[in-house]
């Protein structure tokens, strides 16, 4: 025997305690210098202290002995636990690879709730949670002139004068900025594109520097310059990005301009929802702006540094309250913060959607266990065997969960590429909303989410399957045969209880798609107040300086009607401001002549100017007097007309026809009412009716309108004939924006489609999924009671006996699950309350019908595995192991 | 002793190393034949010699396993591996090198450029 050998052989005995191990070393090492210095003569307890001293720090020693012990021990158990790992990883991708279809199901199931999160997420993190991309940006804040507690107004421009000179004790800066369409030559003829147009000291208030360039100079800004800053957009496909725009001049409809810089697109928020697509920023030319009944500006303010919200909003009543003392307005002030302007109404819609999007990945995470764990429970047997070879249960725990682990990643991935889908349909519902629409692509943020959320449901479903799978009787299991554990009557309980959750959740999303259902059937349903069928509208601007005089515009414009109504085709034609349920108001205050006291506020409502065709255009009844004629121009005496809610509010027991109203706005200081048209709904079909005044185009002719015609036939048919007359009238005034009535009625509902469409989709992925599991369910149950039914039919059983079983064993999950369902719907579809429109929350038909359906599926879903077990051949089931 | 101890602790695995190089011993054998070389110049406590043995051992340059001395007693022996005879000599070309240096320096009979005389 070599010396190597017996070294290797001695290495191969089991390792001591370390701590023994290196006491008994030292042990034996004192020894032997015992022995030595005895041999040269020293006594036993001379020779001890000698060691002893030699030895040196013993303490010391072993500490730092035991130290290089545990460094070994660590590195490896983390060697073991890392090929630990990798041995589970192979076993679970080999287990999945086994069952493709299962795994493809589960994968699947996964992707639909994390894809659905993720959307959601995507859109909740760009409104609430992302900082606005300003610098500090919660010193900005909105200004809305306030007449009432509701609503608020933009403000004119005199209150904007007002509040740049009162409001500097709490607003560092402030600025207004309004909107308008300016014509861009190019090379082939006029562009039109959106422009917004600035007071005060936007500057100060953007917090947001050009990219290039430089912003507009006081200077510029109190002579109106004829500068421009193009938006970023603009100069990346216009101009190529080049910085040799700066100092060259854009030609525009009002002559040429300056370019002196460029804004980051992110400047664009601050015209708010209507801001998207403003391509160049101005200077606002003031004009004839001392109009207090004209609301129009957007105001946008910065606080002073240290000022808080709370501060400003006590300051910003203090001085409205000096304003009104000193009788210079009647008029309020809110103030809103910059966040809550932008994501508008938007937030209610936001929580509903999260909390949807929440309950369907609950109800993955319910699906995901049940099947695991029946697929583990499949495996009973292997899972036997394991434990008999000394696997502990937490090593069977995390063989599920690296299993769990992996179908949720693989579910995140693909849930991240339907999450991109969703966001395309949340981001354009989001717009249309008026919210911060996300960025188009899933950005780091939602990916973070993304994983985060495969993780957390991995884990989540994973654990509650393995505690219930993995309770193994190895002794029990191993006799039992093939089929393993089988869960016992606690795990069928408790997989019934999953089961019975997906249906309460199911419910809850089941009636708020219901519900959100049956509120878009209502606005559907309502009359708009006119008739949107065969009618086409469309933009023009009269932008050139030819018109800036009333005459040639009143020129124009009755020509206009008249060559329009002369189309084949068309019945009425008609130039308007803003069209109904288009987006776009303005407001104005009037006084009844007779009625007017000293200290009473002016009375307010919508006004609009249109042509004598319009109420015919638009299939607006005339219910009293007369509509708008070719009479009615300046020289003529003023005339309004107005809408049925304002007769009601004002002249509910007279004719208001022949009596006078006093104008704060525009020529013409007092007008006679000459007729009553019809209600439209202005703001939306599911918004309450507000009275609008009507003045005659020609005497108050505008320069940015909208022209609507009825045709008789295909209001397609239309769109050429109405550009070539158009063109022919004026070849220098833009036409843009075609479309017909019909459409904007249906843009209109948009947002509440969307959701509808949203909630919808997450109630029938929650409906795939309950149903999925009460099938599971219950063909789990008739397989592990096959010998039961077996029997049973042996001796004497009917078929209907069987299937009766098999429908008890789902009787109480449906109930249990549709009891609870209802509760929660209940109590969480007051949240969706404020979104409803004609319906209550608690409406009792979309709940018996949510019911009906989820009874219906689940009954549904039972039924296959009943007949199965009712035409069970007894003598097989007998036999069945 | 801590700081003599911190100053050979590089020392001490190439002296355990050399130590090895006839054959297995015990963590005494190696302390009795450092203190005798060495003249006890170095005054290392034998105590200081058993944490390097188990760190070298941790990586692999040596293995133990406890047998029997000529007078009966039980003993813990150490042996080289192969990658512990490699990595001996390794170092003694390591510490020649630098001895050679050092020597040079200190018998240096010039002086740094620029230095004050």
């Amino acid at each position: 025997m070599t010396r190597r050998g017996a070294w290797r052989r001695l290495l191969r005995l089991g390792r001591p305690d370390p701590a023994a191990d290196i006491d008994a070393e030292i042990e034996s090492h004192l020894a032997l210098q015992i022995d030595d210095l005895m041999a040269e003569g020293w006594s036993r307890e001379a020779a001890r202290d000698e060691a002893l001293r030699r030895f040196g720090d013993r303490g010391r020693a072993e500490r730092e002995v035991l130290a290089v012990h545990a460094r070994r021990e660590a590195t490896m158990r983390r060697t073991e636990y890392l090929r630990g790992l990798a041995h589970d990883l192979r076993l679970a991708l080999r287990h999945l690879r086994r069952r493709p279809a299962f795994t493809l199901i589960a994968i699947l199931v996964i992707a639909l709730g994390i894809g659905a999160g993720s959307a959601v997420f995507a859109v909740v993190d760009a409104a609430l949670l992302r900082p606005l991309p300003f610098a500090r940006a919660d010193e900005v804040v909105c200004l809305w002139d306030q007449q009432d507690e509701q609503t608020g107004l933009p403000l004119s421009f005199p209150e904007f004068r007002d509040w740049e000179r009162d409001g500097d004790t709490f607003l560092a800066a402030l600025a207004a900025i309004d909107g308008a369409g300016v014509r861009l030559k190019t090379e082939t003829g006029w562009d039109l594109v959106e422009a917004a147009r600035l007071a005060g000291d936007p500057r100060g208030v953007f917090g947001v520097d050009p990219l290039i360039g430089r912003w507009f100079t006081p200077e510029e800004m109190k002579t109106q310059a004829r500068v421009v800053l193009l938006d970023e957009k603009m100069w990346r496909e216009r101009f190529g990005a080049s910085s040799d725009v700066i100092g060259t001049q854009l030609p525009l409809g009002q002559g040429s301009f300056t370019i002196v810089g460029v804004l980051p697109s992110r400047a664009k928020l601050f015209r708010g929802p209507a801001g998207a697509n403003v391509s160049l920023w101005l200077i606002k030319n003031e004009g004839p702006t001392t109009d207090r009944g004209l609301h129009f500006l957007g105001v946008v303010g910065r606080l002073r540094p240290g000022v808080t919200f709370e501060q400003a909003q006590a300051a910003t009543r203090v001085v409205a309250d000096r304003l009104k003392a000193s009788k210079v307005t009647e008029h309020g002030m809110g103030i809103q913060r910059a966040r809550d302007a932008l994501i508008g109404d938007t937030r209610p819609v936001l929580g509903v959607l999260a909390v949807a999007a929440l309950f369907v990945l609950l109800i993955v995470c319910a699906n995901l266990a049940s099947l695991f764990a029946s697929k583990f429970l499949e495996r009973g047997r292997e899972l036997a065997v394991r434990v008999a070879l000394g696997a502990g249960r937490g090593r069977l725990v995390r063989l599920v969960v690296t299993e769990s682990l992996v179908v949720g990643l693989a579910g995140g991935a693909v849930g991240l590429v339907l999450a991109q889908a969703m966001i395309e349909v949340t981001r354009a519902a989001a717009r249309r909303a008026g919210a911060l629409a996300p960025s188009s692509s899933a950005d780091a943020r939602v990916v973070a989410f993304t994983l985060a959320t495969s993780l957390a449901v991995g884990v989540a479903f994973g654990l509650l399957a393995a505690l219930r799978a993995t309770r193994v009787d190895p002794a029990a299991a191993l006799k039992d045969g093939e089929r393993g554990t089988t869960g016992g009557r606690g795990g069928a309980r408790r997989r019934k209880l999953l089961v019975a959750f997906q249906i309460a959740v199911s419910f809850v999303l089941v009636a708020g798609a219901g519900l959100l259902l049956r509120s878009l059937a209502h606005m559907l349903g309502e009359d708009p107040g006119f008739d949107p069928h065969g009618v086409l509208a469309a933009r023009i601007l009269l932008a050139d300086q030819r018109f800036e005089d009333d005459a040639p515009k009143r020129a124009f414009l009755v020509e206009l009607d008249r060559r329009l109504a002369a189309l084949p085709g068309v019945t009425a034609a008609s130039a308007a401001t803003e069209l109904p349920l288009d987006g776009g108001d303005t407001n104005g205050s009037f006084a009844i002549v007779g009625r007017e006291e000293p200290g009473r506020p002016d009375l307010q409502s919508k006004k609009r100017v249109v042509g004598p065709g319009y109420f015919a255009a638009m299939g607006i009844p005339v219910l009293a007097g007369r509509a708008f004629r070719d009479g009615d121009r300046d020289g003529a005496p003023d005339v309004v007309i107005i809408s049925e809610a304002l007769r009601r509010a004002h002249w509910p027991n007279e004719d208001p026809v022949g009596k006078r109203v006093r104008f704060s706005w525009g020529p013409g200081d007092v007008e006679e009412i000459v007729g009553v048209v019809g209600d439209v709904r202005h703001d939306g079909l599911n918004r309450p009716v507000d009275g609008i005044m009507y003045r005659p185009m020609a005497q108050f002719p505008m320069r940015g309108l909208q022209v609507v015609i009825r045709t008789k036939t295909d209001p397609d048919a239309l769109i050429a004939p109405l550009r070539g007359a158009v063109a022919a009238l004026d070849p220098g005034v833009a036409m843009f924006d075609v479309r017909t009535m019909d459409r904007i009625v249906s843009v209109s509902t948009a947002a509440q489609r969307t959701l509808l469409l949203l909630i919808g989709g997450f109630a029938a992925i929650a409906l795939i999924l309950a149903a999925m599991g009460v099938y599971g369910t219950i063909a789990l149950v008739v397989v592990q009671r096959t010998r039961e039914i077996g029997l049973r039919l042996a001796v004497g059983a009917q078929r209907g006996d069987i299937l009766r079983l098999v429908l008890g064993e789902a009787a109480w999950m449906l109930v249990a699950g549709l009891v609870a369902g209802a509760c929660v719907a209940l109590a969480a579809s007051r949240a969706l309350a404020e979104l409803l429109y004609g319906v209550s929350a608690a409406d009792p038909l979309t709940f018996v019908a949510a019911g009906a359906l989820l009874v219906a599926v689940g009954l549904g879903a039972t039924a296959l595995p009943a007949r199965r077990a009712a035409r069970m051949d007894p003598l097989a089931a007998l036999r069945s192991e | 002793m801590t700081r003599q101890m911190d100053v050979l602790k590089g020392t001490l695995d190439l002296m355990i190393l050399k130590g090895l190089s006839w054959g297995p011993t015990h963590g005494y054998g190696l302390a009795r034949w450092i203190r005798s070389t060495t003249q006890g110049a170095l005054e290392i406590d034998d105590g200081a010699l058993y944490p390097a043995l188990h760190r070298l051992e941790d990586r692999g340059w040596i293995f133990s396993a406890w047998a029997t001395t000529e007078n009966n007693r039980k003993a813990k022996y150490y042996q080289l591996t192969a990658d512990g005879r490699r990595q001996l000599r390794t170092e003694v070309t390591a510490w020649q090198k630098f001895a050679e240096a050092m020597h040079r320096i200190v018998a240096a009979a010039t002086a740094p450029v620029g230095s004050q005389s």
